[in-house]
């Protein structure tokens, strides 16, 4: 009777140590595999900040190399050209001169395009604002479309690094627009509401599914449109409209938004 | 407790009827589809069979120990993908001699006794394989998949949790309790069998579709 007792504890017990060894095992499971996927991710993070930070280096570096250096020694070559033209008395020898300096004019304006594109020179001067409405003129001198631009103040003052990353979803986005859904006409505002940052983009072109494009697509522009998102830890919303597409582009920005209404 | 009886009956064909929706329940390269099998099989001849025909459980017990040994086997020895084969070989075999054993001791009026020894030695079979399963997983913990939506996680948990809760039921039943007494425990093999079956249910749903 007493052996029965002690076996009938054992069972108990036993069962219980079992189902809480089974239950231990897949618990510390779950949460040590949780554990190294989030030190994996902030790795990751980390890796996409530094390399999202070294291309806006190198982006700034080569844009100024471009600046300061070929483009003020295509200035100077452009000036003796000049001064040579003006010596110069056979005709011929001014028409090709002349040639040159067209030329050279062309190739001016072609490296200050590509040291603009690298970086924007406004957008650590003047801010987001000024180089998106820059930005925009450049835009519509080059293609025959109407952009309508809303901004709820001209200073909005999110610190540079911010603003450089949505300035290049920006430029990503139209250009796309402009490029593969051949729209006619580009609409971009920015709004405040209360902290919280909106940028929308619509257009009347060809419509497409951002997330099913950037799992398809090979190219790397909506891949570094997702990785500049998740760097500012903003969200990239798709709305769905009848003609074309609409994004919006949410930032919080609890500390640092201060527009020239609220001063 | 009839209707947590039968909630559990009835819970074994769920986990086939999402792989008949999903067009995967005869896709065997799936290393689970096998055991969902068995466990619809179990739930229909439980409900069926032993519920409504009243025939004797004797021989069903026997029968499915064969069955969960052939389901379980084919689990693991796909699962691990060649990996452990010696091992998982090793204890197919160990656990085909156990059940051919077993039937010396089966009588068609108390299969008591041969149900515990094959159920002793596939709880000891299964846990050792799953812990090769968690050495596994600890092993690749650097790729980046959530547990939560991985259906062998569930299949594992499943198993894991079933053979342990039942090990001493099925392994001391024979000793301690006589088939009256056996039914004051046995809500632990129901209770146990739920959970399984929920898992189950689970994992199927994780899975994904043809």
């Amino acid at each position: 009777m007493e052996d029965e007792v002690q076996i009938k504890l054992f069972f108990w017990i036993g069962t219980f140590v079992m189902v809480f060894l089974a239950v231990g095992i897949i618990l510390i499971s779950v949460i040590y595999k949780a554990r190294v996927d989030r030190l994996n991710r902030k790795k990751s993070e980390s890796l996409l900040k530094a390399s999202l930070d070294s291309e806006k280096r190198e982006r700034q570096r080569i844009a100024s190399d471009l600046h300061d250096g070929l483009s003020g020694d295509l200035s100077a070559v452009k000036n003796f050209i000049a001064l040579l033209n003006n010596k110069e008395e056979d005709y011929s020898k001014k028409e090709i001169l002349q040639e040159v300096s067209t030329v050279l004019t062309h190739a001016l304006s072609n490296v200050q395009n590509i040291s603009y594109n690298l970086m924007p020179p406004l957008l650590e001067s003047y801010g987001l604002v000024p180089t998106l409405k820059s930005y925009f003129d450049r835009i519509k001198k080059s293609n025959n479309i109407t952009i309508k631009q809303h901004y709820f103040s001209d200073v909005i003052e999110i610190p540079s690094s911010e603003a450089y990353e949505i300035y290049r979803i920006v430029q990503e986005l139209t250009t796309n627009m402009i490029k593969h859904g051949n729209s006619q006409q580009i609409s971009i505002s920015i709004t405040l509401d209360q902290n919280t940052l909106l940028f929308e983009i619509t257009d009347d072109g060809a419509a497409f599914d951002f997330n099913e494009k950037l799992q398809s697509s090979l190219g790397m522009g909506l891949k570094n449109i997702s990785s500049r998102i998740k760097h500012i830890d903003a969200k990239l919303l798709q709305q769905s409209v009848s003609i074309g597409n609409k994004f919006q582009i949410i930032l919080n920005s609890d500390n640092y938004v201060k527009s020239s209404n609220n001063r | 407790m009839e209707l947590f009886i039968n909630i559990t009956l009835y819970s074994g064909i769920i986990p086939l009827i999402i792989l008949l929706f999903k067009r995967i329940a005869l896709n065997f390269k799936e290393p689970i589809v096998p055991f969902i099998w068995v466990t619809a099989i179990a739930s229909v001849y439980e409900i069926v069979g032993t519920g409504f025909m009243q025939i004797n459980t004797s021989y069903w017990f026997q029968i499915y120990s064969f069955l969960e040994i052939i389901g379980l086997y084919y689990f693991f020895s796909k699962l691990f993908k060649g990996r452990y084969k010696t091992v998982i070989n090793i204890f197919f075999i160990f656990l085909l001699a156990v059940f051919c054993c077993s039937l010396f001791l089966w009588k068609d009026n108390g299969s008591l006794q041969a149900h515990s020894i094959n159920k002793s030695a596939l709880t000891f079979s299964v846990l050792i394989a799953c812990c090769f399963w968690f050495r596994d997983l600890f092993k690749n913990i650097e790729v980046e998949e959530n547990l939560w939506n991985l259906s062998t996680f569930y299949f594992i948990s499943a198993v894991i949790l079933y053979y342990s809760s039942t090990l001493l039921l099925f392994s001391l039943g024979n000793i301690v309790y006589s088939d009256i007494y056996l039914y004051d425990y046995w809500w632990i093999n129901v209770f146990a069998t739920l959970i399984l079956r929920m898992f189950l249910i689970i994992g199927t749903w994780k899975m994904k579709s043809k």
